[in-house]
């Protein structure tokens, strides 16, 4: 796996890499889920 | 996960963990993972292939002869939802579980943990949607749009729309594993426009998925809490708007449409390149035709929706947003033609699905181009011409390419060659049978025959009884597909080499056949001219 990638610096930037999406793509996530919510209340 | 990998043991480089539960069910490789993906989506496909053969066999006759209304209305619902949440989008998934680390030259996806939990979930959810059939009250039967107020008049609908929660959940982990990976673990040298357009086309279906999926999470929220907690979302006795639900429920739907069909144009364009003996006419222009394709697919759900009496603006404006899509697909389709035009082509199984799809997705797409048009639309809406349409996009365009898929890349897999000659014979019988099956349907819909009942008009019977037979046909033909994978998987003794097939240029197929269980541990160095698409000028 990941820690077998013999460049340690390679590896730690995929790390950060890899931490940094996900923590935007659950943001995303979240904010579509509620908007959905918001769309209603906003037509209605 | 990188911190707890850090401190793994040493002793597992090469070989599986022994032990089923410790391979299978613990499993964080994303090998083993695609696999079981794939063998999920395959039972999924049958599953729900037997609800059709119900449907199909009910339809055979004019009149009821062998289910009751009620049970047909669950066989159309659970079809579809069996189809599209079971068998189509896992199977994607699957194969890019199984590819995109190998042609990316990464050792394995960025979340392998999530990546187990997320395919975990799925056989829950669906024990879940499908246990709704031996309840008292029955499963869903309001379709898959499940539009208020009908599904609300279910009494399973908290079943269907948790288990829809799951497939969600399950679906947006799985697209943001896949774009961590895409963007995060790539071999060096490996250039986000020097990748295959497999990888391309499934990075962004991941977007869609992670921009629509939570839609759809809402929307069933929405009718859960309009059934059980006394709001009024889309109930118009406390002011909501069963409309609204519609909008809502298409907004997710339609790219919903583009994540079932953007994979299977990469696969494509896998494919066809490697037997055509010639790097992908235009590289550029098939990845941002799929960008566009998939940037359009957000701003033409309510076309949907033309029926229910949208002001003359908004019907000309998703009518002429449609058309457009027609655009990229057409650059698509004109550069897959191009890719073949004056290669040295051959027809292995993989080509020959490849080929088909190009022809008869394209007559779905015509299809769709007519449905686009609003006068028209008011006389199809709802008719089996919609039917017609959705199936050669979704059969013979998504099912056709995970079938492509899979001759393509099962000696990889398994490390032996399936029977050529079974997947001929496996090819021709669906390609006929299916042709049999769906395109009546085009006449039976411009004759005024509503979709989603059991009994018909007797002017409807002759094209009824041609479906139907072509549907237990198709039906059957798929069991050589079964068994050309359990013979490959099991007892081909056939060895397949490295390359496999002649053509074929990519990371993948520098590894030996099968892979090892760990690969690319140290990242490979990245040569043009292994590109599939060859050269690309900077």
């Amino acid at each position: 796996m990941a820690n077998h990638v013999a460049d340690g610096q390679f590896e730690r930037t995929r790390r950060h890499g890899v931490r940094r999406t996900v923590t935007v793509l659950a943001i995303v996530v979240g904010a579509f889920y509620l908007l959905s919510f918001a769309q209603i209340l906003l037509m209605k | 996960m990188a911190h707890e990998a850090a401190h793994d043991h040493h002793d597992d480089h090469h070989h599986a963990p022994q032990g089923f539960f410790q391979r299978w069910v613990m499993s964080t490789n994303h090998k083993d993972i695609g696999t079981l993906y794939l063998i999920f989506s395959l039972t999924m496909f049958f599953i729900g292939g037997s609800f059709a053969m119900v449907i199909r066999a009910e339809l055979f006759k004019p009149g009821l002869q062998l289910v009751q209304p009620y049970f047909f209305n669950e066989m159309t619902t659970m079809h579809a939802l069996v189809m599209i949440f079971g068998a189509i989008m896992p199977s994607f998934v699957g194969l890019g579980n199984w590819m995109i680390p190998l042609m990316i030259g990464a050792p394995d996806m960025a979340l392998p943990r999530m990546n187990n939990l997320s395919f975990w979930i799925l056989p829950f959810a669906f024990a879940l949607l499908l246990s709704t059939l031996f309840l008292p009250g029955g499963g869903p039967a309001g379709g898959w749009t499940m539009y208020p107020p009908l599904s609300l008049q279910s009494g399973s609908l908290a079943y269907a729309v948790f288990a829809i929660h799951l497939m969600g959940i399950s679906s947006i982990m799985g697209a943001i594993n896949i774009i961590a990976t895409i963007l995060n673990m790539r071999a060096p040298g490996m250039d986000l426009l020097k990748m295959p357009v497999f990888v391309w086309s499934w990075l962004i279906t991941a977007f869609l998925l992670i921009a629509v999926m939570p839609v759809l999470a809402g929307a069933v929220t929405m009718l859960l809490t309009d059934k059980y907690f006394g709001t009024s979302f889309f109930n118009p006795h406390g002011g909501g708007d069963p409309v609204l639900y519609q909008h809502v429920f298409w907004f997710f739907g339609h790219p919903e449409v583009y994540i079932m069909i953007l994979p299977a144009f990469g696969i494509i364009s896998e494919i066809i390149p490697t037997f055509a003996r010639k790097p992908i006419f235009g590289y550029r222009a098939m990845v941002y035709a799929i960008a566009c394709i998939a940037f359009l697919s957000f701003i033409v759900w309510a076309h949907h929706m033309f029926a229910v009496g949208m002001p003359v603006g908004a019907d000309i404006f998703f009518m002429y947003a449609t058309m457009l899509i027609a655009v990229p697909t057409g650059v698509k389709v004109f550069n897959w033609v191009a890719t073949m035009w004056g290669g040295s082509m051959t027809f292995e199984t993989p080509m020959l699905f490849a080929i088909a799809f190009v022809i008869l997705f394209t007559i779905g797409g015509f299809s769709g181009l007519m449905l686009a048009l609003v006068p028209a639309d008011f006389q199809y809406h709802d008719t089996y011409f919609v039917v017609a349409h959705f199936h050669y996009v979704l059969v013979t365009g998504a099912a056709f390419a995970i079938m492509a898929a899979t001759y393509y890349w099962l000696p990889k897999w398994t490390g032996h060659m399936y029977s050529e000659f079974w997947g001929k014979v496996h090819f021709w019988c669906s390609v006929v049978f299916v042709n049999v099956l769906f395109f009546p349907q085009h006449f039976l819909g411009l004759a005024g025959m509503p979709r989603r009942i059991p009994d018909y008009n007797v002017a409807f019977a002759d094209f009824n009884m041609i479906s139907s037979i072509g549907g237990f046909l198709f039906g059957a033909s798929q069991l050589i597909f079964l068994g050309v994978i359990v013979h490959c998987a099991f007892f081909s003794k056939k060895k397949a080499t490295d390359r496999v097939w002649e053509g074929a240029r990519g990371l993948e197929w520098t590894l030996p056949s099968p892979p090892p269980h760990h690969s690319f541990t140290v990242p490979p160095v990245v040569h043009d001219e292994e590109l599939a698409h060859g050269h690309v000028s900077d």
